[in-house]
């Protein structure tokens, strides 16, 4: 155990001891209280399975001494409640390509930079949208584009002391392939989001059920494969959408896909069941499945990421203790303990060099500075996910977050693509 | 049962002995109405049964009934729903709820009752996606609802208060009021945002609500420079409800196209999956139900047989209830009616019909009584009568005692007399032979001739008789030893073939591949008894074929032993029931007339049969009339320790070759074609030389080709040359297989065959064969017993010393000559003290020893040479007439290395020498030898007498050669040099060189240049001037004679 552990684990014996004292001293000296007004602050956060996770909570909670509620819910559900109802919440936690909605709807108002402990320590790919010199900033709405307000309410890439958002979480995510049964590709080099169309794994095929994110897996897999391409792929014309999908409805109807999947848990039991050989993934799930045995690699495609970008903003509504509260969460958030966390299940934190303290060094090396693994890596689950001798598909962070194809984004025809997806999952 | 049926039988008759016999058969009645009834119900139980699986088809049908309405509601259901989210019909709304609530009962069952677990999670999944729909179609209601609300109300309400404000606004005075031309152009901007959230309600298209936003900001600038913050906060409302609802219908669209199309499809998908497995499930129902039906059908079966025999079980125990007391009744009254008198007691309880008659018998028996007195006197005599009779019987048993005594002391003196016999026989035999040996006249040759057949003749009716007695004497002992098979084979065919071919009849062997090569026995008893098979199938045979087959018979208790099956079949006369029944027993063959026609004592088969019993085996025949015999005899063999391999293994290059084997006959088809198979080859058979033409011509892959020599209706030449001119490859092998017995052999090696081999086919010749063909190295031990011709052992042991100890003068002379004639050093000690003394003085290579002598016999002289540690290896071989058993165990413990039978077989003798005579050179030509089946054989050659020549060689063949090269290289030229030697006066010389040739000519039976030669000889003592013409006749048979030596080609591996 590394010695960051060490201390990790002394810190929380010596909190939990000291509360137990306290709790003691409490019914001694007063006997006579039998009921109390409880007068912590509480937050109520909306958002998806993704980041609000009952540990979190609970440990959040643990460290700042207020109370904390969870309202995790789906993509669309989250969204349609947070910019219809700014007073349900006071942090809604989702994606960048939710910002631009709820930034209209007016429902969540600027962060300022000068309240967020950490905000130097926030990496340029989410303040600029490059991670190094090299790096593609890619198709699509970049979350630094939008991550600045400006005093008439725009939104901007110039950086203000105001943002629409806090980066947090985020990740470049690809499909995921069973290695027992498609022979292990090289990252970069032959792995290629064209696998999705292939002939060879006609029926065993499947798509993330979300138009914003699922249509650039099929959009990069047509144009991988040479069908089509795009003028533009983060936001598509009409007439894209409509070659897009006679494409892939034409395909569907033969049969190539099995389907579409709605939550992480069914894309793990597609593939566990042996439903799927290849499909749209998030990184729990892949984790997920190699602690379950199942021999499934996140691919690294040569065409790059489907990035995204977690997003935490501020109900319009929040005011006085609990928007100080909210900014406790905030701080909290990038205070290193769940950058660690959440880099377990495969996820970066917008300032990693925190996070880093709470990792041992063979977690850092294997998450972050893509090193074999040292020794055996547990998930958020206490699986053992990761084996010695590991390596992170597609290396390190540096090295896939410069190798991004496109954002998830709410495209200009965002309408139009839902009514072209009910087409092809019904199809 | 658990009771012996005589327990059982007697219960019954106790408790039937209880019941008139009207009530026994009214039993009976009842017992098999009670059986019937059972067989209905067991049928009854049995269709009751399928009437339970028929059930179990009707659920699934039942269930994919169920299925099919399932789906139909759901299709129905996700119809309703579309038409009240996008029609807007609030029936449909209704209807949805209603179909649900049908559909969760229907889903609720169907989880109750289905217990296999893919159709549950089938089920299952189906439950939760359903209920995943129609909460996502309850939200969609929610939010239908609320966006009509704010499209068709709140928008409207707001838009029209705006207009009023504007309109009012125009009214008012003051720095707030607007010109008519403002509010229009505002009025503008709003019906403008109004068309455009329209546009966009009806096409979702969002450039719309772009374009909206524009006129917006457009319209706020203008506010802002009018100074109007109340219709500011009036439009920016508006615009906020506007997103708002475009918020909204995007959720709603959302719900619509992705979370509840994706949950349709999944239930749909998994409604599917379901039908596959219901389907799997039915097909696997089907098949149980099938089963079942089956087993029900086995099951009524059995149980009608267990009934049926139920049934005769009853009535035959109800029958003989019955009966029985009659029978007894019966029988009472027969003996009465006989007079007995105990007979008459009948013990009878019951009081029912037969009682009745049993006390009428009560009365009758006493008037009978006096009767019976006077039949007891009658018993008195009787009894006296059997006192005699037994008297009789014992002394007719001593009587026969004495007789097989006789008979034993009958044997012992046969087998002594024939000890006796057979000592003068050997003299006589010995003595003809040498005379045989000697310049005789044709009459001379002629009498003995027939005088040593003659002897041979009486030879083999004494060991016959010999053996016999000693059978019968029970001193008859089989030996125990490791043998080659396949060397008494090879001797069986040196004895047996030659009368066969002869006769032109076809000899095969057939051994079955799985017959072990070493097995432990007797061989030269085996050999014995094969060999009485074959000649009397010789004889016996006048044309067709005989067959040797040996198999291993199944199923071996021991692993240490086999059984071995060995049949002799021939296509000969047969024998007829009554001679197969006499057959085995002594002095008799088919019928006295044969032994007429045919010869021999007629002992053979009878002493083979006690041999065979002796080998724990049984000897028998099967015979048809007119049409042929097979007599088999199964024979058990110990097996050696040393574990053996399949002795015709072949290394791994030969599996797979490819052989056509050419051969008419059937057996020698079968036979070789089973040997080669047995050897992993491939084999194709053609029965004549054009079907082996189209084999070839179809395919040119072949090996090589395996030919009988004697084909019908064509030349094996012939056939040689077709097939190497049909053949594509230019070094097609061919080998042939060739009776031994002419000068085929000589052929076929000119013809170009790359190897012969000798018929009758052996495992053996094969395996060598194929070891030759396939340029293999084959290990030494397996080429043993490849031996097809004779080999003359003699070669080998020229230049050796032999002391011979023997006190019967005939005897030595007999033994001196014929190992002197080998090259053989003899010397002579009469005893064994002489002996003892004489191999301390000379060198000897062996000591062939005599057993019974005077002064010391061959035992003791044995040991006391033995006690000398200088003589300790010195190889002594025992000459005896008692070779079997025990007597040559004795010979071994006094230190012998082995015995000889006599009279002594010359070749026996000859090999025994060879195998203790160590003589490096000498041996090494004799491995080539032996290891070798390819002797040229020399049958006929220009200008010499062959057969003759052959004759006196003892048919070596070996020698043969040597001598004619010996002859080659001495008289090669000879004319001339007798030419040059009388040019140069050098008469002298000459006439030694003509002595020499005359000499050596009539010893190698070259009749001509013996003539010429003598003509010369006679003329050159004589003094006769001019003997040009004698040279010329000379030069010319000479000339034939050097020619046809230097023809012969001599196979290589021989020089």
């Amino acid at each position: 155990m590394s010695k960051k552990a060490c201390n990790q684990q002394r810190r929380h014996f010596l909190t939990t001891s000291a509360k137990a004292c306290i709790g003691g001293a409490t019914a001694l000296a007063f006997p006579g209280i039998l009921h109390a007004v409880n007068r912590k602050p509480t937050i109520r956060v909306v958002g998806t399975h993704v980041t609000l996770q009952e540990i979190i909570r609970k440990k959040a909670e643990e460290d700042l001494g207020i109370h904390i509620e969870f309202y995790p819910g789906g993509s669309a559900e989250v969204l349609l409640k947070a910019s219809t109802n700014p007073d349900a919440f006071d942090i809604y936690e989702q994606w960048s390509n939710s910002i631009k909605v709820l930034w209209n709807a007016k429902t969540i108002q600027p962060i300022e930079t000068k309240r967020l402990k950490y905000w130097n320590e926030v990496n340029d790919l989410s303040k600029k949208g490059k991670i190094s010199s090299d790096a593609n900033v890619g198709y699509g709405d970049a979350p630094y584009k939008m991550l600045y307000t400006t005093p008439d309410r725009s939104l901007t890439s110039t950086a203000t002391d105001s943002i629409s958002f806090m980066p947090y979480v985020h990740n470049a995510d690809a499909f995921g392939y069973n290695s027992s049964i498609i022979p292990k590709g090289i990252p970069y080099v032959t792995e290629s989001w064209a696998w999705l169309l292939d002939e060879r794994y006609h029926g065993k095929v499947a798509i993330v059920n979300a138009p914003t994110i699922g249509i650039f897996d099929l959009a990069l897999a047509v144009q991988a494969k040479g069908l089509m391409s795009f003028q533009n792929i983060g936001n598509m014309s009409r007439r894209e959408i409509d070659r897009l999908f006679e494409i892939v409805i034409k395909l569907k109807r033969q049969g190539h896909f099995r389907g579409v999947w709605s939550s992480v848990p069914a894309s793990v039991d597609l593939m566990y069941s042996k439903q799927v050989d290849i499909e749209s993934m998030f990184s729990p799930a892949v984790s997920m499945l190699n602690g379950k045995g199942v021999p499934c690699i996140y691919a690294a495609p040569k065409e790059g990421y489907r990035a995204w970008h977690g997003v935490m903003c501020l109900s319009s509504s929040a005011q006085g203790e609990r928007k100080d509260a909210a900014y406790a969460f905030m701080n909290w958030w990038l205070s290193g303990w769940a950058g660690a966390f959440i880099a377990r299940q495969g996820y970066y934190i917008s300032n990693p060099e925190r996070a880093k303290k709470f990792m041992s060094e063979a977690e850092w090396g294997y998450w972050y500075m893509g090193l074999p693994a040292r020794e055996p890596l547990r998930g958020t689950d206490g699986n053992i996910s990761v084996q010695t001798g590991d390596i992170r598909t597609g290396g390190s962070y540096v090295k896939r977050f410069e190798n991004i194809a496109v954002w998830n984004t709410v495209m200009d025809n965002y309408e139009y693509t839902l009514l072209k997806w009910n087409e092809f999952v019904l199809v | 049962m658990n009771l012996s049926s005589s327990d059982s039988n007697r219960l019954r008759s106790k408790i039937l002995q209880c019941l008139p016999l009207r009530k026994r058969i009214a039993m009976g009645y009842l017992l098999f109405t009670a059986l019937f009834i059972l067989i209905a119900g067991l049928t009854f139980f049995v269709n009751n049964n399928n009437i339970d699986t028929f059930e179990d088809v009707s659920t699934l049908n039942n269930q994919l009934l169920e299925d099919a309405q399932f789906a139909k509601t759901l299709i129905e259901l996700e119809l309703a729903a579309s038409r009240y989210l996008y029609e807007g019909h609030a029936s449909a709304a209704d209807e949805v709820y209603h179909l649900y609530s049908r559909l969760q009962v229907t889903l609720k069952q169907r989880h109750q009752t289905i217990t296999e677990d893919p159709i549950r999670e089938n089920i299952q999944s189906i439950t939760s996606h359903l209920d995943h729909y129609m909460a996502a179609f309850s939200q969609a209601q929610k939010q239908r609802k609320l966006q009509n609300k704010l499209r068709n109300r709140q928008l409207p309400e707001l838009a029209a208060q705006i207009k009023t404000s504007l309109d009012v606004i125009v009214l008012i005075e003051g720095e707030n009021s607007l010109t008519q031309a403002q509010t229009y152009q505002l009025e503008n901007a709003l019906l403008g945002i109004e068309v455009d959230a329209q546009h966009y309600f009806n096409d979702f298209d969002a450039k719309h609500i772009q374009l909206a936003k524009d006129n917006f900001i457009r319209t706020q600038r203008l506010l802002t420079s009018w100074h109007q913050p109340k219709l500011q906060q009036s439009f920016e409302a508006y615009e906020k409800l506007l997103l708002e609802t475009v918020q909204r219908t995007r959720g709603y669209l959302y719900l619509l196209n992705v979370v509840m199309s994706s949950e349709a499809y999944e239930m749909l998908y998994q409604l599917d999956q379901l039908g596959v497995t219901q389907k799997a499930e039915t097909t696997r129902t089907e098949a149980a139900i099938l089963a079942a039906i089956h087993g029900q059908t086995f099951i009524i079966s059995i149980a009608t047989v267990i009934l049926l025999i139920l049934v005769l079980l009853v009535s035959y125990f109800t029958g003989a209830s019955i009966t029985r007391p009659l029978k007894k009744l019966e029988s009472v009254f027969k003996k009465m009616s006989e007079g007995s008198k105990e007979a008459v007691q009948i013990d009878y309880k019951q009081d029912d019909e037969i009682a009745a008659l049993a006390r009428a018998a009560e009365a009758f028996r006493n008037q009978n009584i006096d009767m019976h007195e006077l039949l007891n006197r009658y018993t008195l005599l009787n009894e006296t009568l059997e006192a005699q009779v037994l008297e009789r019987t014992q002394e007719l048993s001593e009587s026969q005692q004495k007789a097989e005594q006789a008979t034993k002391i009958k044997s012992d003196f046969l087998m002594m007399m024939s000890h006796e016999i057979r000592t003068p026989i050997n003299a006589i035999i010995g003595m003809n032979y040498l005379a045989l040996q000697t310049k005789l006249t044709a009459k001379q040759h002629d009498y003995l001739t027939k005088a040593h057949a003659a002897s041979q003749s009486l030879l083999a009716i004494i060991n016959d008789v010999l053996d016999i007695s000693k059978i019968e004497a029970e001193k008859m002992v089989l030996e125990k030893v490791p043998f080659d098979l396949d060397d008494v084979l090879a001797d069986l065919v040196n004895m047996s073939n030659f009368s066969m071919v002869e006769k032109g009849l076809n000899m095969y062997i057939d051994v079955q591949p799985s017959v072990p090569e070493k097995i432990m026995g007797d061989p030269l008893r085996l050999g014995q008894i094969l060999l009485n098979l074959l000649s009397n199938a010789t004889k016996f045979t006048d044309f067709g074929e005989v067959i040797l087959s040996i198999r291993q018979m199944p199923e071996q208790k021991n692993m240490n032993a086999v059984m071995l099956e060995f049949s002799v079949t021939d296509t000969g006369m047969g024998l007829n029931e009554a001679q197969i029944a006499g057959l085995f027993e002594s002095f008799n063959q088919a019928d006295l007339s044969t032994t007429r026609k045919y010869g021999g004592t007629g002992l053979g088969l009878s002493i083979s049969k006690q041999l065979v019993h002796m080998m724990h085996g049984d000897m028998g025949v099967e015979s048809t009339l007119g049409k042929g015999s097979c007599f088999t005899f199964t024979a058990r063999f110990d097996l050696p320790d040393q574990p053996q391999g399949n002795p015709y293994q072949l290394p791994d290059v030969v599996i797979g070759k490819r052989v056509l084997v050419v051969a008419h006959h059937a057996t020698l088809q079968r036979i070789t074609a089973s040997y080669l198979k047995a050897y992993g080859l491939q084999v194709d058979i053609a029965a004549s030389y054009q079907e082996a033409i189209q084999y070839l011509n179809v395919d040119s892959s072949y090996d090589f080709i395996l030919m009988d020599w004697d084909m019908p209706d064509i030349k094996a030449m012939e056939m040689i040359e077709g097939f190497k001119s049909s053949s594509q490859s230019a070094d097609l092998l061919i080998a042939a297989m060739v009776n031994p017995y002419g000068h085929d052999d000589v052929i076929a090696q000119a013809a170009g065959t790359c190897a012969i081999v000798a018929k009758p086919v052996r495992p053996c010749s094969l395996l060598t064969l194929l070891s030759l063909v396939f340029g293999q190295a084959v290990p030494e031990q397996q080429f043993i017993g490849g031996k097809i011709f004779q080999v003359d052992h003699r070669i080998g042991l020229q230049g050796s010393d032999i002391l011979l100890v023997e006190d019967n003068s005939i005897n030595q002379q007999v033994a001196r000559e014929v190992l002197q004639r080998a090259g053989v050093r003899v010397r002579i000690a009469n005893h064994g003290e002489e002996a003892v003394q004489m191999v301390q003085k000379h060198y000897f290579d062996a000591v062939l020893m005599d057993l019974q002598m005077p002064v010391m016999d061959g035992y003791e002289a044995t040991q006391r040479i033995r006690k000398l540690a200088a003589f300790a290896g010195l190889p002594i071989i025992a000459m005896t007439a008692h070779v079997m058993g025990d007597e040559r165990e004795k010979c071994l413990q006094a230190g012998m290395n082995d015995c000889i039978a006599k009279p002594i077989d010359l070749k026996h003798l000859f090999g025994l020498l060879n195998k203790y005579i160590e003589r490096p050179s000498a041996s090494f030509k004799r491995e080539a030898l032996e290891s070798s089946e390819f002797i040229l054989n020399v049958r006929c050659l220009a200008g010499f007498d062959i057969p003759c020549l052959l004759e006196r060689l003892g048919g070596d063949q070996l020698l043969l050669h040597e001598l004619l090269r010996e002859f080659f290289d001495q008289f090669s030229g000879a004319e001339k040099k007798i030419r040059d030697l009388l040019r140069d006066g050098k008469s002298k010389l000459a006439e030694e060189l003509v002595h020499r040739l005359m000499g050596a000519a009539s010893n190698m039976s070259a009749n001509t240049v013996y003539e010429a030669a003598k003509n010369i000889n006679i003329a050159l003592l004589d003094g006769a001037s001019d003997i040009s013409d004698l040279l010329d006749l000379l030069d010319h048979s000479l000339d034939e004679v050097i020619t046809a030596i230097a023809n012969l080609r001599v196979p290589p591996e021989l020089v």
